[in-house]
């Protein structure tokens, strides 16, 4: 079978797609995740462990944007972070964009930021602090949508892992799911909370614009482009400067393959990088464990209870024969 | 075969001595602006005035310090920045230089290895101030030493 590419959550079945190749995430209702739930049932009794399938292969959507990080350009003026939360219509934050006070503590993503830049020491021999953006990376094949019950989560051919908090029930697997902790949740409302994440500006990119933290950084430490495109020049810019990058772009492999990539010319564990990731999704974890759950839980207690069934049945008729017996005898 | 390999040795000394002796032309002899009103980050902050003369003679040692000028790693062809005009050509080569902006307009996905204007003139001068004072360190160094907030 040739590697395909998953579409929405890599779960059981893609979702359905307009003709636009964009995957159209309303059409997945209660019904359709009903529907999906009978489905895995039928392959349970069908035997057929194995259909909740990530390619191991996977390339991700040819055509997908991305997002090249170079952290050796970064100098920590949260341009990227003022232009998101002014895009997003975000809540103002609770000290200044221009405050540096924020840089003494390790932040994450929030609610009420969908990115943060924090600090690190630089290199013993000087060159000053080196600066992390962190966002969501919009994984290739999102653990997040794996983990998601209801199909809130789903990639986009664009690039982005977006979110439908209409569907969302506020389980919060993806936040345990996530590799790198990004997805935060809101707990501004009692009734309707929601996961919230970086979207990528999909909704920019689909206008032809770049995201609004690309577009606002001044140093060049954003670079938006096509994710092919962005792995040539990357591998350009360390063949050219080998003094100032590591030979490694976090993100072209790591758990199948990220849109959000970065360059660094320190290791990636001392600026909080998680280094323990493998290059292949993560959804191969658990996609064993997970095939056979439906096997085990639909079709061994059938053959138990078959298997019941039957001595059962030996034994009562072996003791009305041990009765007849007596009876003669 | 050894004295003409000192010879040579001690000509090309004298030559990088010679070179580097000379010291810059100022850029307004050159035809070059005295000073560029930078303005990409009008939103927030006032215009910046960068003082073209002063950094061409003081700062800089060549043009090529700050703009593509046939280093080891360009592979731009001349007339990427420089007019097809022969005689403003001949006349002087720095009269020829295009804006930086006809290249490095607004940022196009489509070739990421070429920076939009925000993005190439903060590259040039991060290339120097980077480090100096609070620049790269916290936010508060964009105003330290270019930029007025509004």
């Amino acid at each position: 079978m040739a590697p395909k590419r998953t579409t929405k959550n890599a779960g059981n079945g893609a979702g359905p797609q307009d003709e636009t190749g964009g995957t159209v995430s309303k059409l997945i209702n209660r019904r359709a995740f009903l529907g999906s739930a009978v489905a895995l049932g039928g392959a349970a009794l069908a035997g057929a462990p194995g259909t909740a399938g990530a390619s191991p292969n996977l390339e991700g959507w040819p055509d997908s944007f991305g997002m090249l990080t170079d952290l050796t350009a970064c100098v920590g003026c949260r341009s990227c972070e003022r232009a998101c939360n002014e895009w997003n219509g975000l809540p103002a934050p609770e000290q200044p964009f221009d405050e540096p006070g924020v840089f003494d503590e390790a932040r994450r993503p929030t609610s009420r930021a969908y990115t943060v830049v924090n600090r690190y020491d630089g290199p013993a021999d000087g060159g000053g602090p080196v600066y992390r953006k962190i966002q969501c990376n919009h994984c290739n094949e999102p653990a997040c949508a794996t983990a998601c019950p209801a199909h809130a989560y789903f990639k986009t051919p664009e690039g982005a892992v977006k979110y439908d908090a209409d569907l969302c029930f506020g389980c919060r697997y993806c936040m345990t799911a996530c590799p790198f902790g990004v997805p935060a949740y809101s707990y501004e409302s009692a009734f309707e909370p929601e996961i919230v994440k970086c979207t990528f500006c999909h909704d920019r990119v689909k206008e032809g614009r770049i995201p609004a933290c690309a577009e606002a950084c001044p140093a060049g430490a954003l670079t938006f482009g096509k994710r092919s495109d962005l792995i040539k020049l990357a591998r350009r810019r360390i063949e050219s400067q080998p003094e100032r990058y590591l030979d490694h772009i976090y993100g072209e492999r790591e758990v199948g393959g990220t849109s959000w990539m970065y360059l660094s010319g320190v290791p990636f564990g001392d600026l909080g990088f998680p280094t323990d990731l493998p290059n292949y999704p993560l959804i191969e974890n658990t996609k064993g464990f997970l095939s056979a759950v439906p096997t085990v839980l639909v079709v061994w207690p059938a053959l138990f209870g078959m298997c019941y069934s039957a001595l059962k049945r030996r034994e009562e008729v072996a003791g009305e024969e041990q009765k007849k017996e007596n009876d003669l005898g | 075969m050894k004295s003409m390999t000192l010879v040579s040795f001690l000509a090309g000394g004298a030559l990088l001595l010679a070179m580097t002796a000379v010291p810059p032309t100022p850029a307004s002899e050159l035809g070059g602006p005295d000073t560029i009103e930078l303005n990409q980050l009008e939103g927030s902050y006032q215009p910046v005035i960068f003082d073209h003369r002063r950094h061409a003679a003081e700062f800089a040692g060549s043009c090529g310090d700050c703009h593509h000028q046939h280093r080891g790693y360009e592979k731009l062809s001349c007339k990427r920045c420089h007019a097809i005009d022969k005689a403003q050509f001949k006349e002087s080569v720095v009269r020829s230089f295009r804006p930086c902006g006809n290249c490095h307009g607004d940022y196009d996905p489509a070739t990421p290895d070429v920076p939009g204007l925000k993005v190439a003139f903060h590259e040039v001068c991060f290339s120097c101030h980077k480090g100096m004072g609070d620049l790269g360190k916290t936010p508060a160094g964009c105003e330290q030493q270019c930029h007025t907030r509004k």
